[in-house]
């Protein structure tokens, strides 16, 4: 065992209860005959279980509400460099034993993190539900942080931002789009954070970040699959029940001024086709227009029959590929639009076709015919997402760490039934607004637009 | 509850009925895969894929694709060297006006002359977009050279010339070979009603021509002798992309169980011994594994790492140590219990959803693996021993024969890769003849 490290948290914030885990509330998982289920420790964890015995596995999810949107500048990335820290050493853990434990066990154990969140997954059988339990219990209050791993830490996450960013020219014009849209609100940083701050992180600020955000109160424990409840509700009583709550830091509102103007940054990189990439302000998850621009975002992209294929790859033929998203981001975030120019062709040509296609949708209403296909592929994908143990968790843990509300997961296939063609025609106009955007161009490099012969 | 049976124009259907969501699948496997595109025509099934998506005769495209929504349904269509695929996911109260559409698509197709065109010029579009994708030339390039004149070592996804060369004939030909009931798996998962499938699939398929199973007979490929690098040099590259890897095994073999259990601990977790010592000792990659690959014949072993260019030969060498300190001195008795460890206790995860249950059975007729591939794997693995694991390594992988491929900036790193231990040829590729 290690030795007890200075880097430990200090124990803080109000003390430690041995009650056990209250039940909070139960609802209907949906149409399905499984239930919800939602207790609170004393010390603030919130807890979701789900309970579905039709195989011998759980998923064990810890999301925590903490992303790179909490991030300093100078210190971008810090939240996800966390991330990865979190598999080290803990007071009771020697280094590499976490995913030892886990593989022996026969599960999977990975993580991720994004703007508001991060959020740490475990898939197993399901009689390894108490090395779980322990073993996450251990890493959120007993890590231990040094300097040799922090520094090897550093170096895998340099690595994979070349891999995302640096040598992929969609990764590198995505980054740039949200700096261009966000110049003031923290979306504008990537998660990955900028190399120079990857770079300069050290021990010490990883001990603050630790101290200061992985709290009982600022997390909440997913788990579904196949389990006893009542034998759950000890073990997680007995391990998460000694740890104290945090006084969470208050992070100061951003609010990004609106853009008066388009913004527009042009690349040259080593790519053998034109590329373009358009950002639109979006609004937030939670906002009631979330729902009607995603119908509108379907009904250009989503599928072969979507507006924009249509226009692009087949009757113009001048995109390869053609796409478009918004992002789920707590705050209003960005509705990107992505184009894959074919050789030959150019920038201007796609983005002369994607405005005619975007002042269509404000101008005109959409068949009812349109709506309904598009709500229905929708049913289709909220279905599929729910296939496995690790899907409903992982759905249950975004709703509740973004919305505050796991529950709002059931409601939300009924807002997208319920959004109209007067709503599409209504958020387009809000929303796609030239003025507005932020547009990043990408051209090849002499010599970079060969063909494969 | 699972089923087999046969329909009335001979195709082999593979059930697994289960209610836990409102959903059905429903997969059309031809055995008719790119091993069957004509010398020259590289790139042709994969082409008739997507000329067949543009839909039945008298019906346009853009309705087709109209009339899978309205049912909400989702459709995919893909191409493996040994197999084409058409996998459906819809709303169960939909399946019959799947079955309808899919019937009609994969017996009516319309494969108009414009519409084969139109997919070929996007085919060559994306083609020339793919060069984007380091991971992806790393792959074709490694694959290619490493099976040698074996027809799995054909591209896949054709080039420019050849994607030229296939005209509308070519796939209107294609499909009165391969579309026949004995060359056609059906796999159909969820929530149907079982007493009815036998009469909606014979309703939808039972008049294809009987034909006859097209699955190639295939010999291995040949190991190439010696240590092979290419570099496929692109420009600007800050990180590699490095494939090393030789010939592996097929699950036929009996030596493919204690590879699988020495590759495992090899690098086939996060906490084996290449993982550990690339990425989570040194931090030189964000990736570190090794695997094997599966198909019809015996197939490639390789070992896959990304580091920054100013790493790749320190990182290759290290690589290169540790496959020779494997295969000379197999595993240790530690690493083999957490190798079988993990492979035994994971087992449900290849089997808790009926879609993976299904994929299982699929596999053992697509590849005609032994038919206790999956069922038995839990007790072979259970056996093996690390002298299993070291004859197996002893008579599978040699030190000595490796093919390499790094996709980087050849000006910055040639000098440093070819005088890597034991390279016998270096070959560099530009990016865009891959």
């Amino acid at each position: 065992m290690p030795p007890k490290s200075p880097t430990a948290r200090h124990k803080r914030g109000a003390p430690a209860s041995s009650a056990a885990p209250r039940l909070v509330s139960e609802t209907p998982f949906g149409e399905s005959s499984l239930q919800l289920r939602r207790f609170r420790l004393a010390n603030g964890l919130t807890v979701l279980l789900l309970r579905d015995a039709s195989a011998p596995v759980l998923s064990y999810q810890t999301w925590l509400r903490v992303g790179s949107r909490h991030e300093q500048p100078g210190k971008t990335g810090l939240a996800h460099l966390f991330e990865h820290l979190m598999f080290n050493e803990t007071e009771n853990l020697g280094a590499g034993l976490f995913d030892r434990r886990i593989e022996a066990a026969g599960g999977e154990t990975n993580a991720s993190t994004w703007t508001d969140w991060t959020h740490y997954h475990s898939d197993l059988p399901a009689a390894e539900l108490s090395t779980i339990v322990k073993l996450e219990a251990d890493r959120l209050q007993n890590l231990v942080l040094r300097e040799p791993q922090v520094r090897s830490e550093k170096e895998v996450v340099a690595n994979e931002r070349r891999f995302r960013v640096e040598d992929d020219v969609e990764g590198t014009m995505q980054e740039l789009l949200y700096a261009e849209a966000f110049r003031h609100h923290p979306y504008g940083h990537p998660t990955i954070g900028w190399m120079a701050d990857i770079e300069g992180f050290t021990t010490r600020d990883c001990e603050r970040f630790y101290r200061r955000y992985y709290a009982p109160n600022n997390t909440t424990l997913v788990i579904a699959g196949d389990f006893d409840e009542a034998r759950l509700l000890r073990l997680l009583q007995r391990h998460y029940g000694p740890m104290r709550a945090a006084r969470l830091p208050k992070n100061p509102a951003v609010t990004e001024p609106t853009q008066r103007r388009e913004r527009v940054s042009r690349l040259v990189l080593s790519t053998p086709t034109e590329k373009l990439l358009l950002g639109y302000h979006a609004p937030a998850f939670g906002d009631p227009d979330y729902a009607a621009l995603s119908i509108a975002n379907e009904l250009l992209f989503g599928s072969r029959s979507a507006r924009l294929f249509q226009r692009l790859v087949r009757r113009d033929q001048c995109a390869s590929e053609v796409t478009g998203s918004i992002a789920p981001f707590a705050e209003p975030g960005l509705l990107d639009i992505y184009a894959g120019l074919r050789p030959e062709h150019h920038i201007e040509e796609a983005l002369a076709a994607i405005e005619e296609e975007l002042e269509r949708m404000k101008d005109e209403t959409v068949s009812e015919d349109e709506l309904e296909r598009v709500k229905s592929r929708a049913e289709l994908g909220f279905l599929m997402a729910m296939e496995t143990a690790s899907g409903k968790a992982e759905q249950l843990g975004f709703y509740e760490t973004v919305l505050g509300d796991a529950a709002l997961l059931f409601t939300r296939l009924e807002q997208y039934r319920r959004v109209s063609t007067a709503d599409v025609r209504r958020v387009c106009a809000r929303f796609f607004e030239s003025r507005r955007r932020t547009r990043i161009e990408v051209r090849p490099a002499d010599g970079a637009s060969g063909a494969a012969a | 509850m699972s089923d087999r049976f046969t329909t009335s124009a001979g195709s082999l259907v593979l059930t697994e009925h289960n209610r836990a969501l409102p959903v059905v699948g429903l997969g059309l496997s031809l055995r008719a895969g790119a091993l069957l595109d004509p010398e020259g025509k590289e790139g042709m099934t994969r082409l008739f894929a997507r000329a067949l998506r543009m839909g039945p005769r008298g019906t346009r495209s853009l309705s087709f694709e109209q009339s899978l929504e309205r049912i909400g349904a989702q459709l995919s269509l893909s191409v493996s060297q040994s197999y084409a695929h058409i996998g459906a996911l819809v709303v169960a109260k939909n399946f019959e006006p799947l079955l309808e559409l899919l019937s009609a698509l994969l017996t009516q197709p319309a494969f108009r002359a414009a519409d084969v065109a139109q997919v070929r010029r996007e085919a060559i579009a994306d083609l020339i977009a793919s060069t984007d994708d380091d991971r992806s030339l790393c792959v074709r390039n490694f694959r290619s050279r490493a099976l040698g004149d074996h027809p799995y070592a054909r591209s896949r996804v054709g080039t420019l010339a050849s994607l030229r060369r296939v005209g509308q004939s070519d796939l209107i030909e294609h499909h009165a070979r391969v579309v026949a009931g004995k060359n056609l798996v059906i796999g159909v998962w969820g929530d149907y009603d079982p007493d009815a499938l036998p009469g909606q699939l014979d309703a939808a398929f039972g008049a294809l021509p009987r034909g006859k199973n097209l699955r190639p007979k295939l010999k291995h490929p040949k190991l190439r002798r010696g240590r092979h690098l290419c570099i496929v040099d692109k420009p600007e590259r800050s990180q590699t992309q490095i494939l090393v890897g030789t010939l592996g095994t097929h699950p036929s073999d009996p030596e493919h169980t204690p590879l699988l259990v020495g590759n495992t601990a090899f690098g086939g977790l996060f906490t084996s011994r290449l993982t550990h010592e690339v990425r989570a000792k040194r931090g030189w990659s964000y990736g570190a594994s090794s695997g094997l690959t599966h198909s019809l014949t015996r197939d490639l072993w390789s070992m896959h790492t990304y580091p920054a260019a100013s790493d790749a030969r320190a990182c290759l060498e290290l690589q290169l140590e540790l496959f020779e300190r494997w295969v000379e001195d197999g595993i240790s008795e530690r690493e083999l219990k957490a190798a079988k460890g993990y492979l035994i206790k994971s087992h449900p995860f290849e089997v808790d959803t009926a879609s993976k249950r299904l994929d299982r059975k699929l596999d053992i007729e697509l590849f005609n693996w032994p038919a206790d591939h999956h069922t038995g794997m839990v007790e072979a693995v259970g056996a093996v021993g690390c002298p299993d694991i070291a004859r197996a390594l002893s008579r599978r992988l040699s030190a000595r024969d490796l093919m390499i491929t790094v996709v980087a900036t050849a000006s910055e790193l040639q000098p440093q890769l070819e005088s890597l231990p034991g390279i016998e040829s270096v070959q560099v590729v530009p990016f865009d003849r891959v």
